[in-house]
């Protein structure tokens, strides 16, 4: 996951950012890269380095497979019908 | 990610871009163009020369704007993602001179035969010299070319 335009790999950054409250800059900050590069990793243009992968998912407190995934993640609206 | 890179020197994507065609132009059109048809003398058209000037300013432009200063800067200024972008654009630029090189190479052997165009010594030092500025230039083009867009929120 070094390099990387990636089509396959999924994830849910931008919607732990907008919960957790922080701005792209301030979640850049915390983890060491570029504000771009958090657009670009929320886009999907982008897939992170397995060390960038664990330090967003630290600043969230989840595991890096909640935040990534190799499928495509269920949308959120699906998600929540399915609990009710 | 330490530091970062001097943002009043960072020019739009457009004008990146557009200074790139100058700087490709300008030294491509100058060079090779100059070569070809330098005056019984060995002289450049000052024309050609004042092409070369355009492409040779565009390049020290583009060299000093942030795409510029993203291929040369150390490691520790960029993040993993600017790193890969610099390092495709260096992986591109080899490509692209070595095909350079090799094709003037098997132009010498073509025009041997053909009798074809072949440069003299001064028009093989300007075409060397268009060859090292276009090396230099190259990684920072690719760059502005490779780039996307931000969306707003960047």
């Amino acid at each position: 996951m070094m390099n990387n335009e990636t089509s396959t790999l999924h994830n849910r950054l931008a919607l732990f950012r907008a919960e957790a409250g922080l701005s792209r800059k301030e979640l850049a900050e915390q983890v060491g890269v570029n504000p771009q590069t958090i657009g670009f990793l929320e886009r999907g243009q982008y897939g992170p380095s397995l060390e960038l992968g664990l330090k967003l998912a630290r600043v969230f407190g989840v595991p890096v497979e909640t935040l990534f995934s190799l499928d495509a993640f269920q949308p959120l609206a699906q998600q929540l019908a399915a609990t009710k | 990610m330490k530091q970062a890179l001097n943002p009043p020197l960072r020019l739009s994507l457009r004008t990146s871009r557009l200074l790139s065609l100058l700087v490709l132009g300008g030294i491509g059109i100058g060079y090779l163009g100059g070569a070809i048809f330098a005056g019984p003398d060995g002289s450049t058209p000052i024309g050609f020369v004042a092409v070369r000037l355009i492409g040779l300013f565009s390049a020290v432009a583009l060299f000093i704007e942030g795409r510029g200063q993203m291929a040369q800067a150390h490691d520790a200024m960029l993040d993993e993602r600017e790193r890969a972008l610099r390092d495709k654009s260096y992986v591109a630029t080899h490509q692209f001179m070595i095909l350079a090189l090799f094709g003037s190479f098997l132009w010498s052997i073509v025009a041997k035969f053909i009798d074809g165009w072949m440069p003299g010594q001064e028009q093989a030092l300007d075409l060397l010299s268009g060859f090292a500025i276009t090396s230099m230039a190259l990684p920072g083009i690719i760059l502005a070319w490779r780039e996307q867009a931000a969306d707003s929120e960047d």
